[in-house]
C-alpha cells in the first residue's frame, strides 16, 4: 500500500503523480542504517600538499549502476566497476581534458572536469561524456574482448564537441531519445546531436543586449527522464524554468517557471542563498529537486508557485552566514540527487556531513558524516565539503566525493531492485 | 615461401602501432587477395580478417569498405556469403560511421545475391535483428527493405513480424531506425500484394509515438505509402493521419507537413480533400514558430496545380501569400520570392501581373537586403511570363534603384541580371533603358561589380552581335579612356579584352587602334600593363600581317618601358604571337 524501499521500482514508475504522493506520504520508514563500504582516492593524511589537483569535481553512476565515474580537478577521470553488491573496483583511468590557453582572451582554460554524464543506453561498451569549461568529449570505455589476451579496459574519445560555448559550461544532460544532449553555460543552452560534432543549435539564450544589465545566470540544467521534449534550467535567482522543445526552436519563453517567494529567508543574504546550485528531475518524471544554499526543495511539476516540500537541513548555518560570506563559502555549489525509487533525496554539507532525506515526509532526515580527517576533528571544517554525490539508480548504494576522496555507503538492509 | 608471404606480411602490418600502416595494408587487401587467388582468399585471408576486428574505428571503416568490393576476389557471386561473418560484426560496432559503411557494402553486394547467399543473408539479418545489443538491431533496421524485397514469398511474413518487433523496440534509436527504413520498404512493395493491414498498422502506431524523432519521419512515410496505394486508399486511411500532423504539438512535425505539402496534396487527389489539406497548410503560414513559416513559405510553389481547381481556392491562396510580405521574420520574407514566383507559370500573364507583381514590388522595397537579394536572384522565373511592356513599366524603376542600392551585394545581383533582361527585351529596349545604366556601373566604386558588368556586356554582345557592340556599345564606353581615375581606364581595357572574341577584325584594326595607342602612353603603369593584355587578345583575331604592322611596334616599344612589369607583359604578348 505504502511505498517502501522494497517496493518494485517498475511499479513505482507506473504510478501517476497523485497516486504516488498519496502512497509516499503515508509510508513511515524505520530509521535507516547506512554503512560505510569503501573509500577510493588519495587520502594521504601525511601529505602537506595544499594542491587541490586531486580533488573530485564531479561524480556519476551510469543508468545501470554498474559503473561509477569520478572526475577530478586535474582532468583525470576514474571509472569504477561494481564487482559485487558492495564493492567497486577500478575499471580504468584516463586523462579526459588538458588545460589549454585561450589566445583570444589570454586566459587559461582549466582541465577541471565540470560534469560527467553516462550515455543512457548501454551497448557492449559503456559511453560517457565529460566536459571542462569549454569542451565536451564523448568517450567509449572499451571492455577487453574475452578472446584477446591483453585485455585492459581503456577509454577512447569518440567525439569532441568544441566551440559551442563562450562562457563556462556547468552541466550536460542526455535526452531520453538517445540521440541528442544539451550543454549549458552561464547564459546559453545548446542542443547537440551525439553523432554530429560540427553543429549545435542554441535553444536558450538569456544574454541581455547590454551586458552591464546582467542580473541572472544559469547554474544547472537537466533533461526529463522520459519525455524527450522537456528540460529544465535553474538560475542564480532561485528560479527554475522548464522548456518544451516542441513549442519553438528557441525556447526563450519557458512553458513553466518554478519559484518560491514564500520560502524566502529575507535579510541581507537572501539573494545569495537563493541561488540554485543543482536541480534534478525525479526518476519517475513527476517531480523536481532543487538545492539552494540552505535547503532542498521538492517540486510537483504541476505546481509552479511553491514546492511540495522544503527540506531545511542547513539551519545551523544561518548564524554563520557572515563568516561564510567572508570566506566565500556562501558561493559553494552543492550537488543533490534522488534515490532510484524517487522517494528520497540527498545532498552534502560541510564537515564531511551529508544528509539523506525523505522527499515527501517532512522531518525525516538522516545525517551521516564521512570518515573525518583526525586533524580537523571538532572544528567546523568548511574545506571538507561533500559537493558531489550520486545515488545508484537501482540499489541503495550512494557515493559521495569530498576533497580528494570518494566514499561509498551501502544501506544495511540493502535489497536489489526486483524489476 | 612465396605462398606464405602475403598473409604473414599482412598479419605483421596489422599489428603495427602506426595506424597509417594498418590503414595502408587494409587498402592493399584487393592486391593481396588477387595475388593469393580465390581459394586461399577464402580459406586463409577471410578467417584472418574475421579475427582482426578489434581495431581503431578508421581501420574498421576501411575494412568495411574494402569487403564491399570483394566479390571477385572471393570467387564470384556464389561465394559472397563468406564475407558475411566479418560484415556482421562490423554492422554491430559502436561507431556509427563504421556500421553505416558495413551496411552500404552489404547493400551493394545485395544487387547480385544468389539463392544460397540470400539464405545466409537472411539468417544473418535475423541474428542482427534479435541481438541483445541495440547497435546491431539498428543496422538490421537499415537492411530490412533489402531483406524483405529479396526474400522468398513464404519467408516474408516472418520477416515482417521481426520488423514489427523492431518498430516497437524499447530503445528509441532502434524504433527510429525502423521507421526510417519504412519509406524504402514501401518503395519495394507492389500494389496488389503488400500485407497492407500490417504495414498501415505500423505507420499509424509510430505516427503517434511520443518520441519527436520518430514522429518526424511520419509525414514522408505516409506519403510513400499513399504514393504506392493510390488516392482512394490515401483518402480513406491516410487523410486523418496527415491532417493531424499539421496540428502536431511539435513544431518540427508541423514543419515536415508544410515542406511536403506538394506531395501530400498529390496523393490525396480529390478536390474536396485537397481543399482541406490546403486550409491546414495556409494556417501553417501563420504558425507561431518562424521555422514552420519558412518551410511552408518555401513550399508554396508546390501549390501551383491547385490554383486551377477553382477561383475561390486561388483567391484564398493569394490573399494568404500577400500577408506574408508583412511577416515579422525576414527569413520568411526571404523565402517568399523564389517560392511565389514558381506560381507564375500557373497564373498566366494576367494573374501574375495582378497578383505577383504587387508582392514583388513590396519585397523589393524591404528593409532587409537579404529579402531584396532573393527577389532579384529569382526574377528570371517571372520574366518569361510577363512581357516586355509589363516589365518596363513595373520592374525597371525597381531594377534601376537596385543597381543604385548602397549595398554592393544588391548592386551586383542586379548587374548579373542585366544580360537576362537584355535577352528578353531586345536591343531597342536595352539601348534606351539599360545602356546608360551599364555605363554607370562601369564606374562603380566596387571592383567586383565592374568586373561582373564586363562579363555581362560580353554576354550581351553574344546576343546582339558584333555590329551592335561596335556601333553602340564601344563608342558609348570609350570615353572612359580619358577618365581621370586610372581604375576606370583599366576597367575599360579589361572590358575590351572580354569583348574582343566577339568583335570583327576590321573594327579592331581601324577603330581601336588610336585609343589603344594613346593609352599605351598612359602615365600609370598598370594601365599600360592592361594595354599589353588587350593587345595580346587582339592577336588571336587579326591576321599575322595586320597584327605585325599595327601592334607589334607598340609592344616592342613597351618592352623598353621604364616599368619592369610592363616590360614583362609586353614580352609575354609578343611571345603569344610570334
Amino acid at each position: 500500500l505504502f511505498l517502501t524501499k522494497n517496493t518494485p521500482r517498475a511499479w513505482i514508475m507506473s504510478l501517476g503523480p497523485d497516486e504516488f504522493l498519496a502512497r509516499a506520504n503515508g509510508s513511515h520508514e524505520s530509521t535507516q542504517q547506512w554503512e560505510f563500504s569503501q573509500m577510493f582516492g588519495e587520502d594521504d593524511e601525511t601529505s602537506q600538499d595544499e594542491s587541490t589537483d586531486n580533488w573530485i569535481s564531479s561524480l556519476s553512476f551510469d543508468s545501470t549502476g554498474a559503473y561509477l565515474a569520478v572526475g577530478y580537478n586535474c582532468g583525470q577521470v576514474v571509472v569504477l566497476y561494481q564487482e559485487d553488491e558492495h564493492t567497486y573496483q577500478l575499471c580504468c583511468e584516463f586523462k579526459s581534458h588538458n588545460s589549454e590557453f585561450d589566445c583570444l582572451t589570454s586566459t587559461e582554460i582549466e582541465e577541471k572536469i565540470n560534469a560527467i554524464e553516462w550515455y543512457p543506453f548501454s551497448g557492449k561498451n559503456p559511453q560517457l561524456m565529460t566536459c571542462n569549461d569549454k569542451t565536451i568529449k564523448l568517450f567509449r570505455v572499451a571492455m577487453p574482448n574475452s578472446d584477446h589476451d591483453s585485455g585492459f579496459p581503456n577509454a577512447r574519445p569518440r567525439r569532441v564537441f568544441q566551440g559551442g560555448h563562450a562562457f563556462n559550461i556547468n552541466s550536460l544532460a542526455f535526452n531520453s531519445d538517445g540521440e541528442t544532449f544539451i550543454s549549458t553555460d552561464d547564459l546559453t543552452i545548446n542542443l547537440w546531436n551525439v553523432e554530429i560534432a560540427s553543429e549545435a543549435f542554441n535553444i536558450v539564450n538569456i544574454k541581455p543586449d547590454n551586458m552591464e544589465t546582467l542580473q541572472e545566470v544559469i547554474t544547472r540544467s537537466d533533461f526529463h527522464p522520459t519525455s524527450c521534449n522537456l528540460f529544465v534550467y535553474a538560475t542564480s535567482k532561485g528560479i527554475m524554468r522548464m522548456g518544451d522543445l516542441r513549442d519553438s526552436s528557441l525556447c526563450d519563453r519557458p512553458c513553466k517557471e518554478f519559484s518560491d517567494p514564500a520560502g524566502a529567508m529575507g535579510g541581507f543574504f537572501e539573494e545569495l542563498v537563493a541561488t540554485i546550485s543543482d536541480c534534478k528531475f525525479s526518476p519517475n518524471g513527476h517531480f523536481l529537486l532543487s538545492r539552494d544554499y540552505l535547503s532542498m526543495k521538492v517540486w510537483d511539476l504541476r505546481k509552479v508557485n511553491e514546492p511540495v516540500q522544503r527540506i531545511k537541513f542547513h539551519e545551523h548555518l544561518i548564524p554563520k552566514l557572515c563568516d561564510l560570506y567572508e570566506s566565500d563559502n556562501i558561493f559553494d555549489k552543492f550537488g543533490c540527487c534522488w534515490s532510484g525509487n524517487s522517494l528520497q533525496v540527498m545532498s552534502g554539507s560541510y564537515n564531511g556531513d551529508f544528509y539523506i532525506c525523505d522527499a515527501f515526509q517532512p522531518g525525516n532526515i538522516t545525517q551521516l558524516t564521512l570518515k573525518a580527517n583526525d586533524s580537523t576533528w571538532g572544528q567546523f571544517d568548511t574545506s571538507n565539503k561533500a559537493l558531489h554525490l550520486d545515488w545508484h539508480p537501482k540499489q541503495d548504494i550512494i557515493s559521495v566525493g569530498a576533497k580528494d576522496c570518494g566514499y561509498i555507503y551501502v544501506r544495511k538492509d540493502n535489497v536489489e531492485d526486483e524489476s | 615461401m612465396d605462398k606464405l608471404a602475403p598473409v604473414a606480411l599482412l598479419m605483421d602490418e596489422l599489428k603495427n602501432d602506426d595506424i597509417q600502416l594498418r590503414l595502408n595494408s587494409i587498402r592493399n587487401l584487393p592486391r593481396i587477395a588477387s595475388g593469393m587467388g580465390e581459394e586461399r582468399t577464402q580459406q586463409e585471408l577471410l578467417p584472418f580478417i574475421q579475427d582482426s576486428l578489434q581495431d581503431e574505428d578508421e581501420v574498421l571503416f576501411a575494412l568495411a569498405e574494402e569487403l564491399g568490393k570483394f566479390t571477385d576476389f572471393v570467387g564470384g557471386p556464389s561465394f559472397v556469403h563468406l564475407l558475411f561473418p566479418a560484415l556482421e560484426v562490423l554492422a554491430g560496432v559502436e561507431e556509427s560511421f563504421v556500421r553505416d559503411k558495413a551496411i552500404q557494402s552489404l547493400t551493394s553486394l545485395s544487387a547480385h545475391f544468389t539463392d544460397k547467399v540470400l539464405d545466409e543473408f537472411l539468417k544473418m539479418w535475423k541474428r542482427l535483428a534479435t541481438s541483445e545489443w541495440f547497435q546491431p538491431r539498428t543496422s538490421a533496421c537499415c537492411l530490412f527493405h533489402i531483406a524483405y524485397n529479396q526474400a522468398p514469398l513464404n519467408a516474408k511474413p516472418e520477416l515482417l513480424s521481426v520488423y514489427k518487433a523492431l518498430a516497437a523496440d524499447t530503445v528509441p534509436m532502434v524504433k527510429r531506425s525502423a521507421f526510417a527504413d519504412f519509406k524504402l520498404f514501401v518503395g519495394t512493395l507492389m500494389k496488389d500484394t503488400p500485407p497492407i493491414t500490417e504495414v498501415l498498422a505500423i505507420l499509424q502506431t509510430l505516427s503517434k509515438d511520443d518520441l519527436d524523432t520518430v514522429r518526424l519521419l511520419a509525414v514522408e512515410n505516409a506519403v510513400a505509402l499513399g504514393t504506392l496505394m493510390g488516392t482512394e486508399f490515401s483518402n480513406q486511411h491516410l487523410k486523418p493521419l496527415l491532417l493531424g500532423f499539421s496540428a502536431d504539438k511539435s513544431w518540427r512535425v508541423r514543419y515536415m507537413f508544410g515542406s511536403k505539402i506538394g506531395e501530400i496534396i498529390s496523393i490525396l487527389g480529390k478536390n474536396q480533400v485537397q481543399a482541406e489539406a490546403l486550409s491546414q497548410f495556409l494556417r501553417l503560414l501563420k504558425d507561431p514558430e518562424a521555422e514552420v513559416r519558412v518551410a511552408s513559405t518555401s513550399a508554396i510553389s508546390a501549390l501551383g496545380p491547385t490554383l486551377n481547381l477553382d477561383a475561390g481556392i486561388a483567391k484564398t491562396i493569394i490573399s494568404a501569400i500577400r500577408s506574408i510580405t508583412g511577416d515579422e521574420s525576414y527569413h520568411v520574407r526571404e523565402a517568399l520570392a523564389p517560392s511565389v514566383f514558381g506560381l507564375a507559370s500557373f497564373l498566366g500573364k494576367e494573374g501574375t501581373t495582378e497578383h505577383i507583381l504587387p508582392i514583388l514590388s513590396t519585397l523589393l522595397k524591404d528593409e532587409e537586403q537579404e529579402v531584396r537579394h532573393s527577389v532579384v536572384s529569382h526574377l528570371g522565373k517571372v520574366v518569361s511570363i510577363l512581357g516586355v511592356e509589363e516589365l518596363s513599366q513595373h520592374l525597371l524603376p525597381i531594377i534601376i534603384s537596385l543597381a543604385e542600392d548602397r549595398q554592393w551585394r544588391v548592386r551586383i545581383s542586379a548587374t548579373l541580371y542585366i544580360p537576362l533582361l537584355a535577352q528578353q527585351l531586345g536591343v531597342e529596349f536595352f539601348n534606351k533603358q539599360l545602356l546608360g545604366l551599364s555605363h554607370q556601373l562601369l564606374t562603380d566604386c566596387v571592383a567586383t561589380i565592374r568586373a561582373a558588368l564586363g562579363k555581362s556586356l560580353a554576354e550581351i554582345t553574344g546576343f546582339f552581335g558584333a555590329e551592335w557592340a561596335q556601333q553602340v556599345l564601344i563608342p558609348k564606353i570609350m570615353d572612359l579612356s580619358h577618365h581621370n581615375n586610372y581604375l576606370y581606364r583599366i576597367t575599360l581595357l579589361q572590358t575590351l579584352a572580354l569583348l574582343v572574341p566577339s568583335l570583327e577584325p576590321d573594327f579592331i584594326e581601324n577603330s581601336l587602334i588610336s585609343p589603344i595607342f594613346s593609352m599605351s602612353k598612359d602615365p600609370v603603369a598598370n594601365v599600360r600593363i592592361n594595354v599589353c593584355k588587350v593587345v595580346a587578345a587582339f592577336s588571336k583575331k587579326l591576321s599575322n600581317r595586320s597584327y605585325a604592322s599595327l601592334y607589334q611596334p607598340l609592344l616592342s616599344e613597351l618592352q623598353r618601358d621604364s616599368d619592369h612589369d610592363v616590360q614583362y607583359f609586353a614580352t609575354q604578348a609578343l611571345l603569344d604571337h610570334p
